[in-house]
């Protein structure tokens, strides 16, 4: 990316493209994979007995994280993998609660309108995906955002298309517990997914667009299509997720599931748990959206200055995610070196780095 | 501990193969040193946190009733959202101090719980959610603003706990055929028709009016309500236009004004919007030297921080209210007047009550008065005394209709005069007269 | 196509005289001109710090609400008018710039840029919470004795205020482009943007040249800060909405220059003030179409309008 800044050229000297400025976690080696994996199953089949205690308010709290972590995770699939950052995957999340919404107050079931907002959404990333993902790095960034903006403000104007106002649905005849199921399942479905890419012929060739674009082009990966496929594939979850959403909220106002702030919610997930890795975006749902509620129930005045300095902490100290400090922890160790001796030497460095620091 | 520190010592062998930049690595290894201790530090504060919640969570004892809302106190309302705050405090201090709610032969005490939700309704709805199940607060009283009042309506009707709300005028709320729902405030639609009757009750009322309106739906609903009622009363509408809300920027709109009245100023700019932007428009009006003889905003001069942002250009400015401190009503509650209400508001807060306090404190009356008469605390026998609630207070008549908006409630059209709110119209509660024609606004 | 547009105006809307229309597309022009010139202030930060360092700083808002606070607070308190305290305020918020990059933003500097990108979203809570917390959540704006006054000619009217600010703000952009270009400084500034390793191997200081440049970014945002206020009210939650607009002027204009956050200011501002006048096409959509342009822009034109191989 800065490649392409500095270098007076196309996009064809792109050395320094998303592969190479945005590397996150490796493709993970091959003893780490079935773990990851049956974490995850762990996880999610833990959370699938969140029902059981029966407080409404955990019930709330936990469909909001599934969602955050299905958003999450079906932004991995491009963001993660290929390292194309979209900060506007919100448009595929307003898409898909605008067409449920729409298809609800005209009388047709749910279900239907949650399928057409997916449709439309991969429909809709498919198209904006054959321009747009001609660029790269910020410029995909910026387009992507540019694109949600733009329609932020186009379904703000009242009057276009007859829909007017706030969308305001009837009292949803699922079960509070039914609904969080659906965002149970769309999560497992996307972790399913996500596990599927990290080992398989498809997800190899966007991890190849990651690390060089050129390179992967020169081996005969057609690259353009494969984005847009992942473009499609993080398009249509995050549509059902809107739809689920408009349906459970009872209606919403049209701006406010086009928020940018959802955009930034899904990079900030993965990016904190670890781009392109298979927990990553799960666990730092789960971790994030209960720290940052309990925050804000704390009482604390303060209670964004706290999530501010956390999410700054976290950046700073653990830029490769908390899977990747978590995976730090269960590397073997260096050959020629005893428990005992690197015991001595980590302490060694904790002294250097408080003095470098001034603590 | 051993384990803890076996990821210290990375070999080169792993930086070469994740191709990082090797300063940065190096860098960053160095730091993740003292990685256990920031690590220990936000459990430390995730605990915390969570031993709070488990001291917040227990207010609710045998005798006493907890009230329970998610208040914008950051975020993009948040000026509005302390205002409903102070409202709400001001009721549960008062009916503390008069002994509580009485019912049958037990006096309850009141508690509020209340929470920040970020002026995001998402966050709005799972704190209400959070405030029923898991505070089990006995009540809802409304959070700020039509947006998150229309998530918040939902849950509350699904758990069947009454919310009486004061800060969304929207129709919306009201026409979805909800039960649980109560609004003290008058309708949107009578926000800017109380403006225009009092313009039209001068001698010599404007001829032209130019509305300008934010497009969300309050504003756009009382923007055309406005349109429609100009237009029957003989006044000619010489410019109609919606911008985007919260736009920091009204000039390409001010300028299409300035000669939309055949070639001249309009007699009357009405603004439909927000406090921000009913400010920018009058900065901006100033900036481009564009004079009408009447500006009005639906939503901004009543705001206490509308006449520090301006400073003089406020003078002559009218705005509609919901509430102002010169009514004349006789009010059962304790309150008892307007006046009294305003004193012992200053008092409490050290500023001027706005009507978004007062509307909030009646909010709490309804409520206090609705469980007197139902003489239980049983959420669906409450909610019926509140459909037949008819009361008259310091904020005016409090009575729903079968939507649960209170129809029955005029509002009032203030006046900036001289730095000071007084209230001009409708004439039996006016203390002052409205000042009209109004010198050009360099010379205020 | 600027009169074109105006004059093609429904006569049922503005049924004005020949000579009221040149008045006020005189006057559309002046508008546009002044706010555009705003926008680039806005933007010019935020250009530097993108430009140079490769950063996407979401903590540009909160420097302009910063600055914003601090001019209000020292028009208040001390008396000190917004213009006149313009350096103070930009020193202020350089050492500000130059602290949270020497003490966040180093460290992660090298790593991928969703790292700084979200290292800076934390950064931007922090401050604007802070502000909040400092100043209350009330709207404040400034008035000055002079403000909203100005030359009137015929029905032409250019306020004082707003041609100063627009003055301060090209002055701003062409103080940035020559400091860039003619001191070493500036130079060994633009080395770094171009080639980090190069320009260490070099001898030069790395992590202070970024503190610098973060440090300048934060002061042009601090000044700019310090004119809105003057010009509108202000509350501790509009950082975001500036970030956001910096985002797409500096993507309309390049990267490349200074000069390009001039040029992208001025077709932002054209949005907001020309938009509104075009027949059938409201003032709702002046957003919208601000950024469907910058996604046109990005399409046909990467680079943006003057964007150059780099910032020089």
């Amino acid at each position: 990316m800065f490649g392409s800044w500095h270098k007076p050229s196309t996009s064809s000297t792109a050395t320094a493209e998303p592969g190479a400025e945005q590397r996150p976690a490796q493709p993970k080696s091959g003893t780490r994979w079935p773990w990851s994996l049956l974490t995850g199953l762990i996880i999610l089949a833990l959370a699938a007995l969140i029902p059981l205690s029966g407080d409404a308010a955990t019930l709330h709290t936990w469909t909001l994280i599934l969602m955050f972590a299905a958003l999450a995770q079906s932004w991995n699939f491009l963001g993660g993998f290929t390292g194309y950052a979209s900060f506007g995957n919100v448009f595929f999340f307003g898409v898909g609660a605008y067409s449920t919404g729409l298809l609800i107050l005209a009388g047709r079931p749910f279900w239907l309108g949650v399928l057409a907002g997916a449709v439309a959404a991969g429909l809709l990333a498919f198209l904006l995906g054959l321009p747009v993902l001609r660029l790269r790095g910020h410029y995909f960034a910026i387009a992507t955002l540019g694109i949600a903006e733009a329609t932020r403000e186009l379904v703000a104007i009242r009057n276009l298309g007859g829909s007017g106002g706030e969308v305001e649905l009837p009292l949803p005849a699922l079960s509070d517990t039914a609904f969080y199921f659906l965002f149970w399942l769309l999560a497992l479905a996307c972790f399913l997914l996500t596990a599927y890419l990290a080992r398989s012929k498809p997800g190899y060739a966007l991890i190849a667009i990651r690390e060089s674009e050129e390179t992967a082009e020169a081996m005969g990966i057609p690259t353009y299509w494969y984005k847009i496929g992942a473009f499609v594939l993080s398009a249509v979850p995050t549509a059902l997720a809107g739809g689920l959403y408009a349906y459970w909220s009872t209606g919403f106002d049209p701006p406010t599931v086009f928020d940018v702030g959802i955009s930034v919610e899904m990079v900030l997930l993965t990016v904190l748990g670890g781009a392109g890795t298979l927990l990553g975006p799960l666990v730092s749902a789960i971790l994030f959206e209960l720290l940052s509620f309990q925050f804000q129930i704390s009482g604390s005045t303060f209670h964004n200055s706290l999530l501010g300095l956390t999410i700054a902490i976290v950046t700073i100290f653990i830029p490769q995610g908390l899977v990747g400090l978590v995976q730090e922890f269960f590397r073997p160790l260096a050959p020629g070196m005893s428990r005992r001796q690197l015991l001595v030497e980590g302490v060694r460095r904790v002294r250097r780095v408080i003095a470098a620091n001034g603590v | 501990m051993i384990h803890l520190f076996s990821y210290l010592h990375l070999p080169r062998r792993h930086l070469a193969h994740t191709g990082h930049d090797s300063s940065f690595q190096s860098r960053s290894s160095a730091a993740r040193l003292s990685l256990p201790i920031i690590l220990l530090s936000l459990l430390l504060v995730l605990f915390c946190s969570t031993g709070l919640l488990a001291c917040g969570g227990a207010a609710s004892s045998s005798n006493t009733l907890l009230f329970g809302a998610p208040i914008s106190l950051t975020g993009s309302t948040a000026t509005e959202g302390h205002l409903t705050l102070e409202g709400y405090q001001l009721w549960v201090k008062e009916v503390n101090a008069h002994g509580g709610i009485k019912v049958g032969n037990t006096t309850y005490q009141v508690a509020l719980k209340y929470y920040d939700d970020g002026s995001s309704p998402t966050r709005s709805a799972q704190l209400t959610q959070q405030l029923i199940t898991a505070d089990k607060v006995n009540f809802l009283l409304g959070p700020y603003g039509t947006s998150a009042t229309l998530q918040d309506e939902a849950i509350a009707e699904r758990y069947k706990i009454p919310m009486v709300e004061a800060n969304g005028a929207a129709k919306a709320i009201f026409s979805r055929g909800f039960h649980y729902i109560f609004g003290v405030l008058s309708p949107a639609s009578e926000y800017a028709k109380v403006m225009l009757e009092a313009a039209l009750s001068l001698p010599t009322p404007p001829k032209t009016v130019a509305i300008i309106s934010a497009n969300d739906s309050f504003s756009e609903e009382v923007a055309t309500a406005a349109r429609d009622f100009a237009s029957s009363h003989g006044m000619e509408v010489v410019y109609y236009q919606t911008y985007p809300s919260g736009a920091t920027d009204l000039t390409g709109v001010l300028t299409a004004l300035k000669t939309s009245a055949h070639g001249s100023v309009p007699d009357m700019l009405l603004g439909s919007g927000h406090e921000s932007e009913a400010v920018t428009t009058m900065k901006e009006c100033k900036q481009l030297n564009i004079n009408a003889k009447l500006y009005a905003f639906t939503v901004g001069p009543a705001t206490p921080d509308f006449i520090t942002s301006l400073g003089p250009d406020a003078n002559y400015v009218l705005g509609s209210s919901q509430w102002t401190p010169q009514e004349r009503y006789q009010g059962i509650d304790f309150f008892g007047t307007p006046a009294n209400y305003e004193r012992i508001y200053k008092q409490t807060f050290g500023h001027e009550p706005s009507y978004q306090s007062a509307e909030s404190t009646a909010a709490g009356l309804a409520f206090q008065y609705a469980i007197q008469n139902a003489g239980s605390i049983d959420p669906q026998k409450v909610r019926d005394a509140l459909a037949r609630l008819n009361i008259t207070t310091f904020y005016g008549v409090i009575r729903f209709d079968a939507t649960g908006a209170n129809t029955f409630k005029p509002m009032a059209t203030i006046q900036i005069q001289n730095g000071q709110v007084v209230t001009v119209y409708p004439k039996e509660v006016a203390n002052a007269q409205l000042l009209y024609p109004t010198p050009p606004l360099s010379q205020r | 196509m600027l009169v074109l547009a105006v004059r093609s105006l429904p006569v049922r809307r503005l049924p004005f005289h020949r000579e009221v229309s040149a008045m006020l597309i005189a006057q559309v022009i002046v508008n546009w001109l002044l706010l555009g010139s705003l926008y680039a202030a806005v933007a010019l930060g935020f250009s530097l710090v993108w430009g140079i360092m490769n950063i996407v700083n979401l903590a540009h808002g909160a420097f302009i609400l910063v600055g914003a606070y601090t001019a209000y607070w020292a028009f208040t308190q001390l008396h000190i008018d917004p213009f006149l305290g313009l350096p103070l305020t930009m020193l202020l918020l350089f050492c500000l710039g130059w602290v949270v990059q020497y003490v966040a933003i180093n460290r992660v500097i090298r790593a991928p840029f969703l790292v700084t990108f979200l290292l800076t979203f934390g950064l931007d809570l922090l401050i604007a919470d802070v502000v909040q917390l400092l100043f209350t959540s009330d709207r404040r704006s400034i008035n000055t004795a002079y403000s909203g006054f100005g030359l009137t000619l015929g029905t032409l009217h250019i306020p004082f205020d707003r041609l100063l600010a627009a003055l301060i703000a090209v002055l701003l952009t062409a103080a940035l482009s020559l400091f860039l270009q003619r001191t070493r400084t500036g130079n060994a500034i633009l080395a770094t943007g171009m080639d980090r390793d190069a320009a260490r191997l070099m001898g030069i200081r790395i992590d202070r040249i970024y503190a610098l440049t973060f440090g300048l970014g934060a002061a042009l945002a601090g000044a700019a800060g310090a004119m809105l206020v003057e010009l509108y009210p202000f509350d501790p939650s509009q950082g975001g909405v500036f970030t956001l607009r910096a985002f797409v002027i500096v993507v309309l204009g390049g990267l490349g220059t200074p000069w390009g956050a001039l040029a992208g200011g001025l077709v932002f501002g054209l949005a907001e003030t020309v938009v509104p006048l075009l027949p059938g096409i409201g003032p709702g959509y002046d957003d919208a179409i601000a950024f469907a342009l910058m996604v046109l822009v990005l399409i046909f034109r990467p680079r943006g309008i003057l964007g150059k191989a780099f910032y020089a």
